[in-house]
């Protein structure tokens, strides 16, 4: 069997790290979000919730930035394996992709590069939308160094934010974890040990795993 | 106040001069408001534009110190445009009397005047005499009383009736003299004594004079504006004059009204706490001139009107306070009530004293001269002086730890110093009387803390102890102590202040039975009282000791009149008491015509309706005689206008007056011009104390006017209020209003600290630049005014300033030596930090 | 309980600031203690500005003028509004109104997330940062539920603050202003009958809103709206969770083929998985 290292050990740790903190900034914000629930808890939980929220937004924010800091390599390579010019096949798979999604597997889907077209969106997106997401955070934390106005839409788009980024984060856990019958055994490139097999490679990124396959310098044969 | 709170809202015009009722008596303006609702106009006449200026109609800045020229240009647009009462001149006043021809006016001198004594010959102002008639003591006269056994004897007066001239055109009758008087305060002159520009100069006086018309009235609300200054008492006589020209006393809605500065200043005065009086305004016996109870009565009782009967009250006071041994025989006591030595003895006299050393020790009772006197450095000066003070008081206040005052050598200072902690008012009860003379029963809501005891308690206790300390050991005249009748006293040896109202009120000796008028008081000794004119404001027989079953404790809160068919005009008769005999309106015999006709029917207070008065209010003169079981009413033609006075007519011109029997502009003692009047610069009457003189300073040297003033937000030297973080809260900081120009000059702007220096002290104050204070143009220049609080000290850990009064001078008036506390000079800087 | 409101009439204010110091002492609210803690505020206007322990102040405004000045006076507190930012605001439902319609904070519920002092048109809501709550005027609720006055109105000494039926007040208000017009302040006018739905406080302004430092048609703007996010949002994530289920169900027994390359011929290789 042969494997590609996909993902260093450096880029799977501050995945884990965001992971953990983005899906607590989510849980300890939807009790600030939904009235009832704050009641529920109870004043201290609640309190609690939002030191946990503004600890895990420092992280939230912190890390990826620490991470460029250490590994400017490694950012431009994100950067570039997210946003890259599409070619026909990324715009075929584009296509056929919500077919693919939601009825049936039978599709047969173009070769991608390192980076499908569809993940450039999604994660390029969450990318976009955690900046978003941190800034009018930072705002609603400190409001006194604010206009009330650029406050009050930093409450709104906060919010909005949560709601998009909730929706983009179901998406990517849905493939990204292998929920999706399909995208089987996808988890432990993040979660796991960075490495994708040989067949998985070739079915998900096909035109990626052929130039590594070739190249041969990330490539584990057991 | 001659009228009262609720009777404001009958005015028409309102003129709030020298005083800031908004500020400093807030609910006044509960009853201004009703009055502006009805459509009346009010005018602030003030040299900073103040918060009543800000609900005012109409505002007039003036210069401070010029509220003289003001009253005189009034008075000369009142007659040269015949805008007086005529009717209610010719009835109510002295206007037709004939003055004797050695009255004269020269360049601001009066006849009579002696230069080196500083002072007047008033006989030189007498009036012509038509008549004189003798008191009929007779069984049946007037005057009986004066033979009853048991009065002492004292040569009977005679009633010097003045010759008159109904027709007002005989030249020295008070009316010509006083239209001439005046004629010299034209509206130019006036303009540039006061800066007031003159088309508002004009359309104020239009305004005011505008209540001279019949049936309209008007109110002057006026505070220490008007009589912190060295001609005081004469600006209180310019408005009693105006309100007279006008048709305004006597009247509801109209009236001089002070707003007493203390919610029991009105009570204080009442029983006698200025230097010059006895309780119930009975002057204080001069040594010299009062060698015996007869001379006392012969020289202070008045030959006409109410005040004849002024040996009832004192023999009266005198049995209170002396009780069983006040004899004839020993002229009830009279040689053991404190003489006045023919010196004054004011406030600022006493603190000369202190620092010449003839006054060794003071007792303070809730004051604070450290900071609230004139001239306060030298206060603090003198009284490190002293070998022993004591202070009671609710707080530590500036002048109980005066040696710590910034400046003073602490270690030098050798007075022993007491602090006596009292109770507030509610931790005491007792009664007030607020400035329409209401006398209101307060209850005790709460204890006292700690060591905390009520101001009667207090002096009782002293009392008690220095008696057993001359009975034990003897002194200098025992007797006025230890033959005092202390019958206040509980089972439990305590003060009981409702006894004390019992003695106030006054009762027959031989039983003990309350009184209900002073028209009961007697001079033969059968009858005691502690102040007649309270009498009958705690006089029920059957329930003696409970307040709330006398009239002081009364709270009925319907307005309604004494009889049907007279209006309603907020009297409230059934709530309190008010001195005298719960009249609310004072000579309110002159609401009507000599007929009894009411000027104005809607607002009557009293109205003859052909055969018997119709009162609403409780008539200031004897409407009726009662004799036994018969009652007969007396007709208007026999009524008397103004009882208090010699002539039973109100006084245009006053021959009791210190610097002459007209009101007369003169310059502040320190002043930024000279007098355009006369060459008189300043009140002739006025002697100056060493302490004042050496500290006068110059326009040249200091050319800046300065006033003080008050705020809502505190409370006198600040004692209570700068204790209390939540006042402290409404305004934190010593500051001083400065014009913008002023500011610009100077190179200040609002925030900095300003230097404001003169000889008597230098105080720094933060700046509050505003257009409320403005330049004004007086006698051809540019006069700059700044105006600061004075409620700060050195005393409190809350809030801590910049004294006023370290500025202010210990020149007083000639007839009060009140202080002139409201117009003197200084020099500004800003503080370089 | 009907629609209650406080009248404010600023010609009838002698901005003594009674009201103030009531405020202050029947909700128990301190004041520094030390003189070193109060600075100078360069005008009558003491306290500044609102705060945690100040729910009530009078503004002052000069406007100089040749003689003397215009000085516009106005209370400082909340408005009480039917369409209440602060409660469109509050994340956690811990501001709402009351029957008579005064805007309270309840301080149980309050979590200090200060959304409320954002979105007040009128910065009304303080925070305090040592409790970690909000705070503003609650209309004296419970002096008004014990049918009394609110403590600001019971100590006014001129009649400038009423309290009472909302169309009652709307009334007087509105006589006032007429008289003020007829007594030639042309300028006045009222306030709070119709901004964000009505106020419950009413103000008759002397000398015009503006003067008096008020804001003229005040509105919720789209931000106020936010909470609307929340069912939007709701709405949104269950579409997308049933839509991500729908496709797990028809991709459900899915099995891939084993994939293998030949770099050396460059050949795919693809092993279909047996069904």
């Amino acid at each position: 069997m042969r494997y590609i290292q996909r993902h260093s050990a450096f880029a799977r740790g501050l995945h884990w790290i965001h992971t953990i903190a983005c899906l607590s900034l989510f849980a300890t914000g939807l009790i600030l979000f939904i009235p009832s629930v704050a009641a529920a808890v109870g004043m201290a939980t609640v309190q609690g919730a939002r030191m946990v929220h503004r600890v895990m937004a420092v992280i939230f924010i912190v890390a990826p930035i620490a991470a460029i800091i250490i590994s400017p390599k490694g950012f431009v390579h994100l950067w570039k394996s997210l946003f890259f010019k599409w070619d026909a096949d990324d715009k075929e798979f584009m296509a056929k992709f919500f077919p693919y999604l939601f009825f049936g597997a039978k599709q047969h889907m173009p070769p991608q590069k390192i980076n499908k077209s569809g993940q450039g969106v999604a994660d390029g997106a969450l990318i976009f939308l955690s900046i978003a997401i941190s800034i009018t955070g930072v705002i609603i934390w400190f409001p006194e160094l604010f206009s009330a106005g650029i406050v009050r839409w930093s409450i709104m788009l906060h919010s909005g934010l949560m709601v998009l980024i909730g929706v983009f984060m179901l998406a990517h856990i849905y493939l990204g974890a292998g929920i999706f019958q399909p995208y089987r055994g996808s988890g432990k490139l993040m979660f796991g040990d960075g490495r994708v097999s040989e067949s998985d490679a070739l079915y998900h990124w096909g035109t990626w795993a052929k130039e590594e396959l070739k190249k041969g310098d990330n490539v584990i044969a057991e | 106040m001659t009228n009262h709170w609720t009777d404001l809202q009958n005015s028409d015009v309102i003129m709030i001069n020298g005083s800031n009722a908004a500020e400093n008596h807030p609910i006044s303006m509960k009853w201004v408001q009703v009055a502006k609702d009805r459509g009346a106009k009010v005018m602030v006449v003030d040299p900073r534009f103040s918060r009543s200026a800000a609900l005012a109609d109409m505002y007039v800045p003036i210069r401070t110190g010029s509220d003289m020229a003001y009253y005189g240009g009034l008075f000369n647009h009142i007659f040269a445009n015949k805008l007086y009462h005529e009717d209610y001149v010719k009835t109510h006043t002295n206007a037709s009397y004939i003055v004797k021809s050695t009255y004269t006016f020269d360049d601001g001198i009066f006849s009579g005047y002696d230069a080196e004594k500083k002072s007047y010959d008033a006989k030189q102002w007498a009036y012509e005499v038509a008549e004189e008639v003798p008191w009929d003591t007779s069984a049946t006269g007037a005057y009986a009383w004066v033979n009853k056994p048991g009065t002492p004897a004292f040569t009977p007066l005679v009633n010097k009736k003045a010759k008159k001239d109904p027709t007002l055109q005989d030249p020295n009758c008070v009316f010509q003299l006083m239209k001439k008087h005046y004629e010299r305060y034209t509206p130019e002159v006036v303009s540039q004594i006061t800066g007031i520009p003159q088309d508002l100069l004009i359309e104020s006086y239009d305004l005011y004079a505008s209540t001279g018309e019949p049936g309209k009235a008007g109110v002057i609300m006026y505070a220490m504006g008007q009589t912190q200054h060295s001609y005081g008492s004469q600006n209180c006589r310019a408005m009693s004059v105006l309100q007279l020209l006008l048709g305004n006393i006597g009247i509801a809605g109209g009236g001089v009204d002070a707003l007493r500065g203390e919610s029991n200043v009105q009570g204080s005065t009442d029983m006698g706490l200025l230097f010059g009086n006895l309780p119930g305004y009975l002057n204080l016996p001069n040594a010299s001139a009062h060698k015996n109870l007869a001379e006392y009565i012969e020289k202070e009782t008045q030959y006409a009107g109410w005040w004849t009967n002024r040996p009832k009250y004192l023999i009266s006071m005198l049995k209170e306070w002396y009780g069983d041994y006040a004899t004839v025989e020993n002229d009830y006591a009279f040689d053991m009530v404190p003489k006045f030595s023919g010196k004054p003895h004011s406030h600022i006299h006493m603190f000369q004293e202190m620092e010449t050393g003839s006054i060794e020790g003071l007792m303070l009772w809730g004051q604070n001269p450290a900071v609230g006197g004139p001239n306060c450095g030298q206060e603090r000066r003198a009284m490190a002086k002293l070998k022993w003070m004591v202070a009671v008081d609710l707080w530590e206040t500036e002048t109980a730890i005066f040696w710590k005052a910034p400046g003073a050598d602490t270690a030098a200072i050798e007075t022993e110093v007491f602090m006596l902690p009292a109770a507030c008012h509610y931790e005491k009860q007792g009664e007030v009387a607020n400035s329409g003379r209401w006398i209101q029963w307060r209850y005790k809501a709460v204890e006292p803390p700690g060591e905390c005891k009520d101001d009667a308690e207090i002096i009782s206790e002293i009392y008690l102890k220095l008696k057993e300390l001359y009975e034990a050991e003897g002194g200098a005249n025992p007797e006025q102590l230890t033959k005092l009748s202390w019958d206040y006293l509980d089972a439990d040896g305590h003060i009981d202040i409702t006894k004390i109202a019992k003695g106030v009120n006054g009762y027959t000796v031989a039983d003990g039975k309350a009184l209900a008028s002073f028209g009961n008081l007697q001079a033969d000794g059968s009858t005691a009282c502690g102040c007649w004119i309270y009498t009958g404001y705690f006089a029920n027989n059957d329930a003696p000791s409970d307040p709330t079953q006398q009239k002081t404790g009364a709270r009925d809160n319907t307005d309604k009149p004494l009889d049907e068919g007279m209006p309603v005009v907020g009297s409230y008769l059934g709530w309190s008491f008010a001195w005298p005999l719960n009249r609310r309106v004072i000579y309110n015999r002159c609401s009507c015509d000599a007929t009894g006709k009411p000027y104005n029917e809607e607002k009557a207070l009293v109205k003859w309706n052909g055969t018997k008065w119709l009162r609403g209010d409780v008539p200031d003169f004897g409407f009726q005689v009662v004799a036994g079981d018969v009652t007969t009413p007396t007709p208007p033609e026999k009524t008397l206008s103004f009882m208090m006075t010699n002539e039973t007519v109100a006084r245009l011109f006053a021959s009791g007056m210190k610097e002459g029997p007209f009101p007369e502009h003169y310059e502040p003692f320190e002043s930024p011009v000279q007098n355009q009047l006369s060459s008189q610069q300043t009140n002739p009457a006025v002697s100056v104390v060493a302490s004042a003189a050496e500290t006068m300073g110059t326009a040249d040297e200091f050319p800046i006017v300065m006033t003080t003033f008050r705020l809502t937000e505190h409370w006198q030297t600040g004692g209570l209020t700068r204790n209390l973080p939540w006042l402290v809260e409404t305004m934190p900081k010593m500051f001083v209003e400065i014009s913008k120009e002023l500011a610009e000059e100077n190179g200040i702007v609002s925030g900095d600290n300003v230097v404001i220096e003169n000889k008597r002290g230098v105080i720094t104050a933060y700046a509050m630049v505003t257009g409320r204070v403005k330049p004004m143009e007086v006698g051809g220049k540019t006069v700059h005014q700044i105006a600061a609080p004075w409620h700060w000290g050195y005393g409190s850990t809350c809030s801590i300033g910049g004294m006023a009064n370290d500025l202010t001078p210990n020149v007083g008036d000639a007839n009060t030596h009140i202080p002139e506390y409201k117009s003197f000079l200084v020099k500004i800087r800003k503080q370089e930090v | 309980m009907a629609e209650t409101a406080i009248l404010y009439d600023s010609s009838k204010c002698t901005a003594c600031k009674g009201c103030q110091v009531a405020c202050k002492q029947w909700n128990q609210l301190p004041s520094p203690l030390t003189n070193d803690e109060y600075t100078y505020t360069e005008s009558f206007q003491a306290p500044l500005d609102l705060a945690p322990n100040t729910w009530l102040i009078i503004n002052f405004r000069e406007e100089d003028k040749e003689i003397g000045i215009d000085w516009n006076f106005m209370r400082n507190s909340c408005f009480h509004c039917t369409e209440a930012a602060c409660e469109m605001a509050c994340p956690v439902g811990a501001i709402s109104h009351k029957d008579n319609g005064a805007v309270v904070i309840d301080q149980e519920k309050c979590i200090g997330c200060r959304y409320c002092v954002a979105a007040c048109p009128f910065s009304v809501p303080r925070w305090d940062e040592a409790k970690n709550k909000t705070f503003k005027c609650w209309q004296c609720f419970d002096r008004t539920s014990a049918e009394r006055q609110p403590s600001c109105v019971s100590t006014c000494p001129t009649g400038a603050l009423e309290y009472g039926d909302r169309a009652d007040m709307l009334g007087i208000a509105r006589e006032r202003v007429d008289q003020l017009k007829a007594a030639g302040y042309d300028k006045a006018e009222m306030y709070g009958e119709k901004e964000l739905g009505g106020l419950h406080t009413i103000v008759v302004a002397q000398r015009g809103l503006e003067a008096h430092g008020l804001i003229r048609d005040p509105k919720i703007g789209i931000t106020d709206f936010w909470q609307f996010l929340k069912p939007l949002g709701g709405l949104g994530i269950a579409a997308t969770t049933a839509g991500l289920g729908f496709s797990y169900l028809m991709a459900l027994g899915y099995k891939r083929g084993e994939y293998s390359y030949d770099e050396k011929t460059d050949t795919l290789n693809v092993k279909e998985v047996e069904k």
